[in-house]
């Protein structure tokens, strides 16, 4: 019972936390859904797989936050969808580390202080 | 059954789960999970990411609610807003609630709408009927043969039940936008 409560709690901290995490990376560089899940493997916590990945990046970029491109591989094979963020996305993403750091730094400070 | 084989029908069950989606939509959705697949495939992760992305009707679902919803809220016309809680109103009470709410408001809505045209026509039967024991025992529309109700409104009646359709129609938007609302958080991904 506790761990449903937990999971689906864990549920609610991610929904924010994967849309900031997507657009930091594609911040850094563009990238394709296959390219963000791999930089997003390690970090397992953020929740995002590759069933929950794409319908957000479909999110995004009905949003305008990102734009997708199709792009050939090398070698061949079927095209490939390229993301990259646009300047409202920056705008959003900007917004939203700042608004996560204050979150961050104030819950910190409630959960972590010893009583 | 090969690798190809495997990923073709499941391409092919995802499009179809996707019906109701705008076609552009639907086949870049499409493509983009053929090219994934393909790709792990070539990692030899094919199984892994099938696992990942559930079955092709569930990877739909997370596609089609949040659209269907998102296409709703920016289009905000009351066909594809009633549409859209009737197509998701089997799966979620808010829609149902809002489908329900929103329909009944805009029935009332066209039957005044209907009977103010009606008294242009015939100004002796169709009016705002009050009882004259109560009040509160009134209705709009034409009266019946039996009734010892009172027409109180008069010319006023066209003017009256036209600001209350319009009124009525607003309120059945209002209330479909909101469940629509209410439901864009819940249908994003990451459940």
């Amino acid at each position: 019972m506790i761990s449903m409560k937990i999971d689906s709690w864990k549920s609610q901290l991610r929904k924010g936390a994967a849309e900031l995490a997507v657009l930091s990376l594609l911040d850094r560089e563009a990238c394709s859904g296959i390219g963000l899940l791999d930089q997003l493997t390690p970090y397992h916590h953020v929740g995002l797989s590759d069933g929950t990945l794409y319908p957000l990046l479909k999110r995004l970029e009905r949003d305008g936050r990102i734009k997708g491109e199709w792009e050939l591989r090398e070698g061949g094979g079927r095209p490939i969808k390229s993301y990259s963020i646009t300047d409202e996305g920056r705008s959003v993403a900007c917004a939203m580390r700042a608004a996560w750091h204050d979150f961050k730094t104030d819950i910190s400070d409630i959960v972590e202080t010893e009583t | 059954m090969t690798s190809d084989a495997r990923i073709d029908q499941y391409t092919r069950d995802l499009s179809r789960s996707l019906k109701g989606l705008p076609k552009g939509e639907r086949e870049d959705i499409v493509a983009e999970i053929a090219a994934h697949l393909e790709y792990r495939d070539g990692e030899g992760k094919l199984d892994i990411a099938l696992a990942d992305l559930g079955s092709a009707a569930h990877c739909a679902q997370s596609y089609r609610d949040a659209l269907l919803v998102e296409i709703a809220v920016m289009d905000q016309g009351p066909i594809i807003t009633l549409g859209t809680l009737a197509k998701l109103a089997t799966r979620r009470v808010t829609a149902l609630l809002g489908l329900l709410l929103a329909s009944f408001s805009t029935i009332i809505a066209i039957a005044l709408a209907f009977s103010a045209v009606a008294e242009l026509f015939d100004p002796q039967t169709v009016g705002l009927w009050v009882s004259p024991d109560n009040p509160l025992d009134f209705y709009f529309g034409k009266a019946g043969p039996n009734t010892n109700s009172e027409e109180i409104l008069g010319r006023w009646y066209v003017p009256v039940a036209s600001i209350c359709a319009v009124g009525f129609y607003l309120i059945s938007q209002k209330i479909g936008l909101f469940c629509l609302k209410l439901m864009l958080d819940r249908t994003r991904p990451l459940e």
